[in-house]
């Protein structure tokens, strides 16, 4: 690697860290949108995006970056309020500058160039567009009193507060209105309808409405006060310059302000109903410690905890080569299986100072076993940044089809190995997917139903008995088994007067070509998803469970193993080397009796096996191995379901069912048909692990093309 | 060929091979190997080197050689070839030998009948004479493909 094509790649894998953290600290904002650090950490982190791509050249990135940052400068010093909308253009800029990197890493230009200009005006939008030319002055840029120009607008604040019997002086308020408003451009008009009476107290001549209005204008103080003239002496009329909180044409006072107080000010609620949902709303642990569900000392704890974690999780990671990793592993696993070697020779050893070496023995294989554990952890992850990754995609999802969700996550530190998260990673993003496009229901919809407006989506991990559970639930429709069941007759999957099984029925989600919706949404909806979440799962030995109510919600669990290539297998012997089955294929075993064989024609054999007939196929002969055959004889027959087919198999001798780890032969090597990999016994010995769909294939496919014919071997001599 | 170059001299029924020092990763007495199923002889089946499986091969399968009895004493040099790790048997090492560039004798010169392509080169030292393989080739993933007809 040369040292450029290194500097990128540092740059490629740090960006991507980068932007993670940056979106992780957006999700954050969003709940609590004036944590400091997490503005701190979003700056930071756009921050060395900006300059890292500058340095390696990357103009478009750096450019989009700096003009991210400016706005995100006017966050950080309270210009600017926290808002969901503002977030989610943040997150597409996140994605935006992701897709950038993306396509220079796959020697692509940057951007198209008209995109990246949409792109940048969006942000500009939210700067106001005299703020790009000050932009480098920031940050605190000095509010100067200085002269306007004609052309130069200002912003004020008009409160009009009429006296109640305006009408009988013969002044019209719509009238004063439409004179302000014909000197200016009005920003925001509210009308304050708190003195409303109720309707019997009403009086027709009697005027309870106040306003508060925001006009731009070019117009001086005194020729606005000149639209008041009449009234200003006995009515409440204030008009005050604001010009300096109006700065980027955003009241940047907003910010440090509670929404509550906003929403009073724009007329948008009285101060009752905003007492009133004051009260109502109280912090999640304090609901939680009132319903009695957890101790109010536990909340405090965990409070406390998260933020410990909070400061700990971001510092002590570090970047590994997955290769060093693997290669620890490989030698932890080898100096065990040593260890344990030497042990069983000390075990029969009798000579000079067995006792100590006994004893030092002792404590090796003590190490040894703390040594092992520690170092299958270290390929382990918490579950939490693929959690949070969901989140944002739950998030954007219900924000984009404007369904309201509340996304609870627990088990967030459960661990699972890299490769097992990176094969579940797409399965989950497509239930997760699945759970807002078809599972949560609109808010009025779901308020028809007498639901809370707002969805819950569910994330959950556990480990259980040497297994991990990954749970995804929703609260919404629930997957509708009628609709389920007239796909399936449309498909020809059920016959007309068939009854099926609820478990029978949500079966037919993972075939191919499944969908229930008529509406095709974006990302799921298609008809092809379950299906591949299956085979998915099928690779890494993983298991889905689906459970449903109607307008209860769903829930898909997702178990597990503990590593990528742990496989359950028994172990067996054929013609003198052992082979390894895979056990969730094994139906039985039974001990062979030569009676039992059927033959057909020449060469095929059945075997009666619980109900059926099932046919031999005799393993060896399909496995050359170029040996003479050792002097097996055969004495037990395995019994496989591959999905498609059931067969046995003869062998020799049935030994012990064990846990192994499957290591591809194509790393050194090259993948060979009819094995999915080897691994290495306790012994130190090696074992090939059979892959039975590519023996049933070659079985069942490829039993007539005969014997292949030697060749090649000879073809440089004349 | 400009400079000086170590080779590691392997004898394979009683001829003397070499194959430079730096392809070397390690030499291992031979133990016991896996087959693996439909493939050729010269693949004679696989090993576990601390934990990685290494693919071993028979050179006296692929020079035609006879065939031997293989047992403990013989030797399994381990050699990276373009980022893979594999072994071929041997009979023994007997040696480590620096060749100057003038010892080196490039393979255009080769009596008719024997297989050059696998051959780098013919080393000349003293009386002797040793065949230097071009083990890159010898081992290329197209040779494996095309010996077992995939």
């Amino acid at each position: 690697m040369s040292e450029q094509d290194e500097t990128l790649q540092i740059f490629f894998s740090e960006t991507d860290e980068l932007l993670k953290l940056a979106e992780e600290s957006l999700l954050a904002l969003e709940s609590t949108p004036k944590s400091t650090s997490d503005i701190e950490q979003l700056f930071r982190s756009v921050h060395t995006v900006k300059s890292s791509a500058a340095m390696v050249g990357f103009i478009c990135i750096s450019d989009y970056a700096h003009l991210l940052e400016t706005l995100l400068e006017r966050i950080r010093s309270g210009k600017l309020a926290v808002t969901k909308n503002l977030i989610t253009l943040l997150l597409g800029s996140i994605d935006f500058i992701r897709s950038m990197a993306d396509r220079v890493s796959q020697g692509e230009a940057e951007a198209d160039p008209e995109v990246l200009g949409e792109k940048k005006d969006q942000v500009k939008r939210y700067l106001g567009v005299e703020a790009i030319s000050t932009a480098e002055e920031e940050p605190h840029p000095p509010v100067t009193e200085a002269p306007r120009g004609a052309a130069q607008f200002s912003f004020y604040k008009i409160d009009l507060k009429f006296r109640r019997d305006l009408f009988y002086s013969g002044q019209d308020p719509l009238l004063l209105l439409l004179g302000l408003s014909e000197l200016g451009e009005f920003v925001q008009v509210a009308a304050d309808l708190s003195e409303l009476p109720d309707f019997e107290d009403f009086s027709m001549y009697d005027l309870y409405v106040s306003w508060h209005i925001i006009i731009k204008t070019n117009r001086s103080y005194e020729e606005l006060e000149d639209v008041f003239m009449f009234v200003k002496d006995d009515n409440e009329i204030s008009i005050e310059d604001i010009t300096k909180r109006y700065r980027e044409g955003v009241d940047t006072e907003l910010a440090g302000r509670k929404l509550g107080e906003v929403l009073l000010e724009k007329g948008r609620i009285t101060q009752e109903v905003l007492t009133d949902a004051l009260e109502k709303q109280k912090m999640l642990g304090a609901i939680l410690v009132e319903d009695g569900k957890i101790q109010s000392e536990e909340l405090d704890q965990a409070v406390a905890l998260q933020e410990e974690s909070r400061a700990v999780y971001r510092k002590t990671t570090i970047r590994v080569d997955v290769e060093k990793i693997n290669s620890l592993v490989n030698l932890g696993e080898e100096m065990g299986i040593g260890i344990s070697k030497v042990h069983t020779l000390l075990e029969k050893y009798t000579g000079h100072g067995q006792t100590e070496l006994m004893e030092e023995m002792q404590n090796l294989l003590k190490v040894n076993r703390e040594f092992q554990e520690r170092v299958t952890r270290v390929r382990m992850f918490p579950l939490e940044g693929t959690f949070r990754r969901f989140q944002r995609i739950a998030r954007d999802l219900a924000f984009q089809q404007n369904k309201q969700i509340n996304i609870i996550s627990t088990g967030l530190d459960t661990e699972l190995d890299k490769e097992v998260i990176e094969h579940i990673t797409d399965p989950l993003k497509h239930l997760v997917r699945n759970c807002v496009d078809h599972g949560i229901e609109t808010p009025e919809e779901r308020q028809a139903k007498g639901k809370p407006p707002a969805g819950i989506i569910e994330f959950k991990a556990y480990q259980r008995g040497g297994k991990i559970f990954v749970e995804i639930r929703d609260d919404g429709r629930g997957i509708d088994l009628a609709s389920v069941q007239r796909r399936g007759l449309e498909e020809g999957w059920i016959k007309p007067d068939q009854v099926l099984s609820k478990e029978a029925l949500l079966a037919f989600i993972f075939k191919s070509g499944f969908s229930t919706r008529s509406r095709v949404t974006e990302l799921s909806g298609r008809g092809v998803g379950m299906d591949v979440v299956k085979t998915q799962l099928d690779q890494i030995g993983g298991i889905i469970k689906i459970h449903t109510e109607k307008d209860r919600g769903a829930s898909f669990t997702l178990c597990l193993p503990l590593r990528y290539s742990l496989m359950e297998v028994l172990r067996v012997m054929m013609q003198g080397i052992s082979y390894l089955v895979p056990l969730q294929a094994i139906v039985g075993t039974e001990k062979f009796d030569k009676g039992l064989v059927k033959s057909f024609g020449a060469q095929e054999k059945m075997y009666p096996f619980r109900d059926d007939y099932l046919p031999l196929v005799d393993i060896t002969k399909i496995l050359d191995t170029g040996m003479p055959a050792a002097n097996g004889h055969v004495a037990a027959l395995v019994f496989l379901d591959t999905g498609a087919r059931a067969f046995g198999i003869p062998v020799d001798e049935v030994l012990e069912p064990q846990q192994i780890i499957v290591k591809t032969l194509e790393t050194n090597y090259r993948s060979v048909k009819g094995i999915a990999g080897a691994t290495i016994l306790g012994d130190g010995s090696v074992s090939l692990v059979l892959d039975l769909l590519g023996l049933e294939e070659m079985f069942f496919e490829n039993s007539f093309k005969g014997v292949q014919l030697d060749e090649g071997e000879e073809k440089a001599n004349p | 060929m400009s400079e000086i170059k170590q080779y590691v001299i392997f004898s394979l029924d009683e001829e003397m091979y070499g194959i430079e020092i730096l392809k070397i990763k390690e030499v291992v007495s031979y133990q016991k190997i896996t087959p693996i199923p439909n493939t050729k002889g010269f693949v004679r089946g696989i090993i576990n080197l601390r934990g990685v499986i290494v693919p071993v091969f028979d050179l006296r399968e692929k020079f035609n050689l006879p065939q031997t009895t293989y047992n403990r004493f013989y030797i399994i040099i381990v050699m990276e070839i373009s980022g893979r790790v594999m072994g071929v048997i041997v009979d023994e090492i007997s040696d480590v030998m620096e060749l100057f560039p003038e010892e080196v004798q490039d393979a255009s010169n080769l009596p008719p009948g024997i297989r050059a392509e696998y051959i780098k080169a013919i080393g000349k030292k003293e009386d002797g004479l040793t065949i230097l393989l071009d083990v890159d080739r010898l081992m290329s993933l197209e040779e494996l493909e095309i010996l077992d007809g995939t």
